[in-house]
C-alpha cells in the first residue's frame, strides 16, 4: 500500500474549479483521496504547480502504420538511441520512436494517458502487442470505421443492426472508441484515386454518400453511449477551401456528441488547388454555438514530421510535391494508410499559414473545453514538441518572436497581428492537455484530482520559461506510483489498456458473418481478438 | 475427426482449413508436409550434445553458455510467433545480443523509396492484372492464386517452366540476371523517354500497355527479384505506376514466421532484420554475423558452425541444446503475421506438454538473472 502526501504545491485542477489553490493532495492504492496516514511518502511541492496528469486525445503511437512509418524512417533514429539500464528497454527516439521509447518519452513528459486515434480493425491484434510493448501510459485505440465495405452496406439498406455492429466490432477488437477518417474518401481512393468532392457524391457500389455514413454512425456512437463519441477525420484533409466540408460535416452531426480531429487541418478558405487562407475564426463560431462538438488542434509545428494517416489519398499529393520516400498499404474491407516524411518551413507560405491557423484555433477566444492540444503526432510535429507549443500559448512575447520568423504573407493572412494578446493561464493548459481530453473521453478518473480519481500526478517547477517547465517535470506519479523524478524514469510499469464497451444484440453475428464471408479474407470466427494475453488486463469503460 | 485449422505451411495462414489426419481440406500438399512434421515431431523432449536430457537441465546449459558468451545471436524465426519474437527481443536486450530474422526481406528498398501494398482481399477484388515475377507461388504458397481468385490476367516473368507459369494468361520469358534492366527499361518507358530498342522493348511495351488498360494491379515479388535493388527499382516503377490507377506489390516470404517477427523487431528498436544490441542500444546490423560465438536459434535451422541453443518445434541437428518446442498452430496458440501483415491468432487444435520458445527465452532471462 503507497501513500503519497504532495504538500505545499499549487494545484491545478480545473474540472473541480481549483486554481492554483495551495494544499495538500493526499494518494494511497492508486487513488486520490481526503488524507492519509502519518506514514505516507512526503513529496514538498512548494513553489511548485500540480496538475493531473496528461491526457493525449489524438497521436499515432502504435499499430501496423506506425511500425511501417519507422521501416521508412530508419535513418531518422540513427542519432537519437536510447540504452538500456537496469530499469529500462532500449530502443530509438527519432519522430516514431519504437515502442518503449515511446511510453518512456510520453511519461518523462508528465503524460498519464494515450489514444491511438486510427487503429484498422483488421489488425487489433498488432495494435495491441504494441501497446503491451508500450510501458508506463494508459493507453486505448480507435478503430477505424469510416470507410468500412460491411457498415456501408448496412448504412444502405437502413439496417436496424448498425448500432450493435458497432458494438460487436468494440468488442471484438477491444478498441476503446470509433474513428471516421475521410469518410467514403478513402475507399474511393482505393477504386480509383479518387476524392470526395461533396458530402452527397455516391461511394461507386455501394449507393450510400459520406453524408449517409457521417450521419448514421455518428447517431450510431451517440445512441450507444460509447464514453467516447464519435472522432472525426473530416473528407478533404489539407485542401484550400476544405472549411466549407468541414462545417457541412458539423451540421450534418448537429445535435450530436462529436469530435473533430485535428481541425487546423480542415479550416482553410480558398479554391482547391489555389491559395489557401483561413477560417478558423467562422469555425470557431460555430464551435460556440454548438457545445455538443470538441476539437482537438493538430498543430503544426516548424521543423521535421512524418505524416502517418489512414487518408492515404492525402499521402499521394504530399509524395507528388517533393517526390520524397512514400508508403501506402490498403486494408481490405476497412482503410488504407499513407506514410510521407514532411518537412514544415517557418518561410513556406502554407506551412506558416497552417501554423497560424492552428494558434488562431487556440488564441480567438474559444472555450479551451472545446477545443484540445494536439500535433497529431507525428503529424504536424513530434508530442515532444508539445512543451514549445504550450509555451507559444502562454507567452505573447516569445509568439511574438516567433510570428516574426515566419512568412509574412501567410501571417497576414491571419488574425495573429491583430493585438492578439491572450495568453493562457495554467489552468487553462490543464484543461487543454488533461481536463477537457479525459472528460471528452469519458474517462471519469482521469483529468482531475478530486477524491476517487486516478492517482495520476504531474508535478513541475514553476518556471518562466514554459518550454521548460513543461519539457521536464519535477514528478510524475500514475496509479499512485512516483514513475520520474527530474526527467529521470524511477520506476516501470505496464500501464492499462483502456478498451471500451456497449451492450450488443449478439444476434448480429447472424448479420455480419455473411457479409465478412463475402468480403474479407478472414474468416468471420478467427476475427475478434480472444486472446486475454492481449486483451487483459484491461479498465473497460461501459456506455451509459 | 476433422479439426479447425489455421496453416502455417507458409506465411498465406490459411484460416479456412480443416485437418483430417495430417490431410487438410482445401487439399494443399505443403500445408499437410507442414502439419505432418509437427504432429510426428516426437523426439526428445530435450537434448544436450545429441544426448537426451530434462528440459531443466538443458535450460541450466542454455544459462550457461549465454553466460559466457561474448558475442550472442538470436535469430531464426521461421515457424516462431509474435509472443516468441517479442521473448527473443527481450532477451536479446538484455544480452547485448544481435537479432536477426532469418528470412525477412531487406529493409533497404522500403526505407529508401517506400512501398504500395495491400491486403490479399485488396488484390482479390480489385486487381484486374497481377504480375507474378520469378516466384513459383504454385509450390511456395500453393492456395496464393486461389485465394487471389480468378478475375484477373495473370501475367508470369520466368524462363523456368513452373507450375505458376502453366497458369499464365501471358508469359514473359526473360532469364533471371535480365530482370533489373527490364524494370528499368519499363520505367523509362512510363516515363516516355526513349527507350534503347533490344529483344525485351516489344514484351516489356506490352506488359506496360496490359498496366495502363486496367485500374488496378498487383505485382507478386520475393527472392527470386534477386537483391535490394531491383525491389527498389520495382517499387520505383509501381510508384511511377499508381500516378494514374492503383498498383501495388505483395513480397512472398519464403517462411510464415517471418513477417511478425520482423515487425516485432521494428517495433521494439525501431529497426527491421537485423539489429545489433551490443552497443547497449539498436543499431541496424546488416553486415555478417561476425565473431558470433553463441547462438540461440528460435524455430529455425541452425546455422553452421556456431555453438547453438535450438528452441524448435523439429529437431535440429548439431544443436549443443535442443529443448523441443509445442509446434504454433499445432500444439501451441500464438499470433502470426499473414504475408499480408494481417495477423492473426494461431489455434493449438492438439495441445502438447511442451514448453513454446517464448516460455523458454522468458525461463533463459530469470536464469541469467539469477
Ligand atoms: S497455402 Fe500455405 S497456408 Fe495455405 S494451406 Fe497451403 S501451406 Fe497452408
Ligand atoms: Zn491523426
Amino acid at each position: 500500500m503507497t501513500e503519497i502526501r504532495i504538500t505545499g504545491g499549487a494545484i491545478h485542477d480545473p474540472a473541480n474549479e481549483v486554481d492554483g489553490e495551495v494544499r495538500d493532495l493526499c494518494l494511497r492504492d492508486g487513488r486520490i483521496v481526503d488524507d492519509v496516514g502519518a506514514q505516507a511518502r512526503t513529496i514538498d511541492a512548494r513553489g511548485m504547480v500540480v496538475m493531473p496528469g496528461g491526457v493525449d486525445i489524438h497521436a499515432h503511437i502504435a499499430g501496423p502504420k506506425v511500425t511501417a512509418a519507422r521501416r521508412l524512417l530508419s535513418d531518422d533514429r540513427r542519432d537519437d538511441p536510447i540504452d538500456r539500464t537496469e530499469l529500462l528497454r532500449s530502443g530509438t527516439g527519432g519522430l516514431v520512436p519504437s515502442t518503449f521509447a515511446t511510453g518512456y518519452r510520453y511519461s518523462l513528459l508528465g503524460y498519464t494517458t494515450v489514444v491511438e486515434a486510427a487503429a484498422p480493425p483488421l489488425a487489433a491484434r498488432h495494435v495491441l502487442a504494441e501497446l503491451r510493448d508500450t510501458p508506463m501510459i494508459d493507453k486505448a485505440f480507435l478503430i477505424l470505421m469510416g470507410n468500412n465495405q460491411v457498415l456501408f452496406e448496412l448504412i444502405r439498406d437502413g439496417s436496424a443492426h448498425l448500432r450493435d455492429a458497432i458494438a460487436w466490432w468494440l468488442q471484438a477488437t477491444g478498441g476503446y472508441g470509433v474513428k471516421l477518417v475521410n469518410p467514403g474518401g478513402v475507399e474511393l481512393f482505393k477504386q480509383s484515386n479518387g476524392v470526395i468532392e461533396s458530402l452527397d457524391d455516391t461511394i461507386a457500389g455501394f449507393a450510400v454518400t459520406p453524408r449517409q455514413v457521417i450521419e448514421a454512425i455518428g447517431s450510431a456512437v451517440d445512441g450507444l453511449g460509447l464514453p467516447h463519441p464519435v472522432h472525426v477525420h473530416a473528407n478533404n484533409l489539407g485542401v484550400a477551401g476544405n472549411a466549407a466540408t468541414t462545417l457541412d460535416t458539423m451540421r450534418t452531426l448537429d445535435g450530436r456528441q462529436a469530435h473533430f480531429a485535428h481541425l487546423q487541418f480542415h479550416s482553410y478558405g480558398g479554391e482547391p488547388g489555389g491559395p489557401m487562407r483561413s477560417r478558423a475564426p467562422e469555425l470557431l463560431e460555430h464551435l460556440a454555438a454548438h457545445p455538443e462538438f470538441t476539437v482537438d488542434v493538430g498543430q503544426v509545428m516548424f521543423g521535421d514530421a512524418v505524416t502517418t494517416t489512414a487518408d492515404a489519398h492525402v499521402s499521394t499529393v504530399l509524395r507528388d510535391l517533393d517526390g520524397g520516400k512514400w508508403l501506402n498499404h490498403d486494408t481490405e474491407v476497412e482503410t488504407g494508410c499513407g506514410i510521407v516524411p514532411y518537412t514544415y518551413q517557418a518561410g513556406n507560405y502554407v506551412h506558416a499559414l497552417q501554423w497560424g491557423i492552428g494558434l488562431e484555433l487556440f488564441l480567438l477566444g474559444g472555450d479551451p473545453w472545446q477545443v484540445m492540444l494536439s500535433t497529431d503526432h507525428p503529424n504536424g510535429g513530434s508530442f515532444l514538441s508539445y512543451p514549445k507549443l504550450i509555451r507559444l500559448l502562454m507567452d505573447r512575447g516569445y509568439r511574438e518572436d516567433q510570428l516574426g520568423r515566419a512568412n509574412r504573407r501567410a501571417i497576414r493572412r491571419t488574425a495573429l497581428l491583430d493585438d492578439l494578446d491572450r495568453e493562457y493561464t495554467l489552468n487553462e493548459i490543464a484543461i487543454i492537455t488533461r481536463a477537457a481530453p479525459a472528460r471528452r473521453l469519458g474517462l471519469r478518473d482521469k483529468g482531475h484530482l478530486g477524491v476517487g480519481a486516478d492517482a495520476d500526478v504531474t508535478i513541475y517547477h514553476d518556471r518562466e520559461d514554459r518550454e521548460e517547465m513543461f519539457s521536464t517535470p519535477r514528478y510524475v506519479i500514475q496509479g499512485g506510483e512516483l514513475l520520474v523524478e527530474d526527467g529521470d524514469l524511477r520506476r516501470v510499469q505496464d500501464g492499462l489498456l483502456l478498451s471500451g464497451r456497449a451492450p450488443f444484440d449478439p444476434a448480429v453475428a447472424e448479420v455480419l458473418e455473411p457479409l465478412f464471408g463475402e468480403r474479407y479474407t478472414v474468416a468471420f470466427d478467427h476475427y475478434p481478438v480472444r486472446d486475454p494475453a492481449l486483451r487483459e488486463p484491461a479498465r473497460t469503460v461501459e456506455a451509459s | 475427426m476433422s479439426e479447425p485449422l489455421i496453416c502455417a505451411g507458409c506465411g498465406l495462414l490459411c484460416d479456412d482449413v480443416t485437418a483430417e489426419g495430417t490431410a487438410l481440406t482445401p487439399e494443399c500438399a505443403l500445408g499437410s508436409r507442414w502439419l505432418a512434421a509437427r504432429r510426428d515431431a516426437g523426439g526428445a523432449a530435450a537434448s544436450i550434445d545429441g544426448a537426451p536430457a530434462d528440459v531443466t537441465a538443458a535450460l541450466d546449459r542454455a544459462v550457461e553458455l549465454l553466460g559466457a558468451a561474448r558475442r550472442p545471436l538470436l535469430h531464426g524465426f521461421d515457424g516462431a510467433t509474435v509472443e516468441d519474437a517479442r521473448a527473443a527481443v527481450t532477451l536479446a536486450d538484455r544480452l547485448g545480443a544481435l537479432v536477426r530474422v532469418d528470412r525477412a526481406p531487406d529493409p533497404e528498398a522500403v526505407a529508401r523509396r517506400g512501398s504500395s501494398t495491400a491486403t490479399l482481399g485488396e488484390i482479390r477484388d480489385r486487381a484486374e492484372v497481377v504480375v507474378v515475377w520469378r516466384e513459383d507461388p504454385e509450390v511456395t504458397h500453393p492456395r496464393l492464386l486461389e485465394r487471389l481468385g480468378s478475375g484477373a490476367t495473370l501475367v508470369v516473368v520466368d524462363d523456368r517452366d513452373t507450375a505458376t507459369a502453366a497458369r499464365a494468361d501471358v508469359r514473359l520469358r526473360w532469364a533471371a540476371g535480365r530482370d533489373l534492366e527490364a524494370i528499368r527499361s519499363l520505367h523509362v518507358l512510363e516515363r516516355e523517354l526513349p527507350l534503347t530498342e533490344d529483344d525485351l522493348a516489344g514484351e516489356l511495351r506490352g506488359l506496360l500497355d496490359r498496366l495502363h488498360a486496367v485500374p488496378h494491379a498487383a505485382f507478386v515479388h520475393g527472392p527470386g527479384l534477386g537483391g535490394p535493388r531491383a525491389a527498389l527499382a520495382l517499387y520505383e516503377l509501381v510508384r511511377a505506376l499508381s500516378d494514374q490507377r492503383h498498383v501495388v506489390t505483395l513480397g512472398l516470404p519464403p517462411v510464415a514466421g517471418s513477417a511478425g517477427a520482423d515487425a516485432v523487431l521494428t517495433w521494439q528498436t525501431g529497426y527491421p532484420a537485423a539489429v545489433d544490441l551490443a552497443s547497449g542500444h539498436p543499431e541496424l546490423a546488416l553486415a555478417v554475423d561476425e565473431g558470433v560465438d553463441v547462438a540461440v536459434c528460435v524455430e529455425a535451422p541452425a546455422r553452421p558452425g556456431v555453438t547453438t541453443i535450438a528452441l524448435s518445434a523439429l529437431p535440429v541437428a548439431d544443436a549443443a541444446v535442443h529443448i523441443a518446442t509445442a509446434p504454433p498452430g499445432v500444439a501451441a496458440p500464438g499470433t502470426a503475421h499473414r504475408l499480408d501483415e494481417v495477423p492473426l491468432a494461431l489455434a493449438a487444435p492438439w495441445p502438447a506438454d511442451r514448453p513454446t520458445a517464448a516460455q523458454l527465452l522468458a525461463r533463459i532471462g530469470e536464469g541469467l538473472a539469477r
